[in-house]
C-alpha cells in the first residue's frame, strides 16, 4: 500500500474554529484560477477580467495508506513562466502552528496573507516549507514531520492577480509539492 | 506500486523483507519500515531491490553497494574516527507536479534514498544516495 496522496480543496464560507471551508472536495484534478469559488465551474465560464484577482484556490495535500512518517514538505512554482501582467501569490513558509495560513471565505479581494510571490519559476528546493498535521489543513498541531495517519498539509493557497495582462488563457504552469515518506 | 522493496539485515543473521502491501504488523496504519525501526535487533545492512537491481548500505562500514560494486560516496566532511555508529537513513522523496488546465496531476516522481548518519563530538555526518 505505502503512502497514498491526493490534492483536496476547500470552498465556501469560512466555518468552525479553526476556520475551514464549508465544502471540502477530495481528489481535485486541476488548479485553474478563475472568477468563481465553485469547484465545478469551468475557468472558461468564469474568466478573470484584467485588473482583478482570481478567487483564492484553497488547495492542500492529503495522505493516507500506510507510512511511518511524512516530512520535508516544499511547495513551489517549478516550470513555465507566467505572462506579462500576471502575479501569482502563495502561502508563507509553514513550520508550525504560528505561521500556518488560516482559511478565509474565498473572494477576489487581494489576500494579504499570501506573502510569497510565486510568479517566478524556482527549483523545488527553493520552495516554501510545508507542514503536516492531523484532522485537516486548518487544524492546530502542524509540524514539519508527522506520523499521524491520515494527515494533511497546511493550506497551499494561491491567488492569481492581474494588471496589464493579455486576454486569453495563461501559459500552463507547473506547481510542485515535494515531501518524503517511509 | 513500490519500484524497490527493502530488505533489512540484522546482526543475528535474520532479515525483514518488505512486501508490496507495506503494512506494519505492529500498527496497520504504519508501513513496514515502522517494524524495522521498532525492532530491538541491530541492523547491519539495508537493501533496496527491484527485479534486476540491488542497492545497499552497510551500517558497519558505511559503504554502499550498487549492483555488486562496492561504492564510497565522498562527502564534504569525512568522519574523523574509525568504526562510528552508523544509523540508517531511508525515505522516498515524492514530487507531485500539478498543472493548471491539465485536468490531472501531470507527473509523480519518486526517488528512493538510503544512507547513514552518525554524530561524533556533537557534529552530524551523513551520506545518502538517491535512486530513481
Amino acid at each position: 500500500m505505502a503512502a497514498t496522496f491526493a490534492f483536496d480543496r476547500d470552498h465556501g464560507t469560512q466555518t468552525g474554529t479553526p476556520t475551514k471551508g464549508t465544502t471540502r472536495n477530495a481528489g481535485v484534478t486541476d488548479t485553474n484560477w478563475k472568477n468563481s469559488d465553485t469547484e465545478a465551474t469551468a475557468y472558461t465560464a468564469a474568466p478573470i477580467i484584467d485588473g482583478n484577482n482570481s478567487f483564492e484556490n484553497w488547495l492542500f495535500g492529503h495522505f493516507s495508506g500506510t507510512y511511518n512518517q511524512i516530512a520535508a514538505g516544499l511547495f513551489a512554482h517549478t516550470a513555465t513562466a507566467l505572462g506579462t501582467g500576471l502575479t501569482l501569490k502563495g502561502p508563507p513558509a509553514c513550520t508550525g502552528d504560528g505561521d500556518r495560513l488560516l482559511y478565509t471565505t474565498p473572494s477576489t479581494t487581494t489576500n494579504a496573507a499570501l506573502t510569497t510571490n510565486m510568479t517566478t519559476v524556482v527549483a523545488i528546493a527553493s520552495g516554501v516549507a510545508v507542514s503536516f498535521g492531523a484532522t485537516g489543513p486548518e487544524a492546530t498541531g502542524k509540524a514539519t514531520t508527522m506520523t499521524t495517519n491520515p494527515c494533511y498539509t497546511n493550506y497551499l493557497t494561491t491567488q492569481l492577480q492581474t494588471s496589464g495582462a493579455t486576454a486569453g488563457d495563461t501559459a500552463t504552469i507547473t506547481l510542485t509539492l515535494q515531501y518524503t515518506e517511509n | 506500486m513500490l519500484k524497490y522493496l527493502f530488505t533489512a539485515e540484522y546482526e543475528d543473521g535474520s532479515s525483514f523483507v518488505q512486501s508490496q502491501d507495506d503494512v506494519s504488523k505492529l500498527d496497520e496504519k504504519r508501513s513496514q519500515f515502522y517494524d524495522v525501526i521498532q525492532s530491538e535487533k541491530k541492523l547491519v545492512k539495508f537493501y533496496l531491490r527491484s527485479d534486476d537491481k540491488v542497492f545497499s548500505v552497510d551500517l558497519l562500514t558505511g559503504y554502499f553497494n550498487i549492483n555488486g560494486i562496492e561504492t564510497i560516496v565522498e562527502g564534504d566532511k569525512p568522519v574523523p574516527i574509525n568504526n562510528p555508529v552508523y544509523r540508517l537513513i531511508f525515505y522516498r522523496q515524492h514530487q507531485h507536479d500539478f498543472n493548471a488546465e491539465s485536468k490531472k496531476e501531470t507527473v509523480h516522481r519518486v526517488t528512493y534514498f538510503i544512507g547513514w548518519q552518525t554524530i561524533v563530538d556533537g557534529v552530524n555526518y551523513q551520506s545518502v544516495i538517491g535512486i530513481k
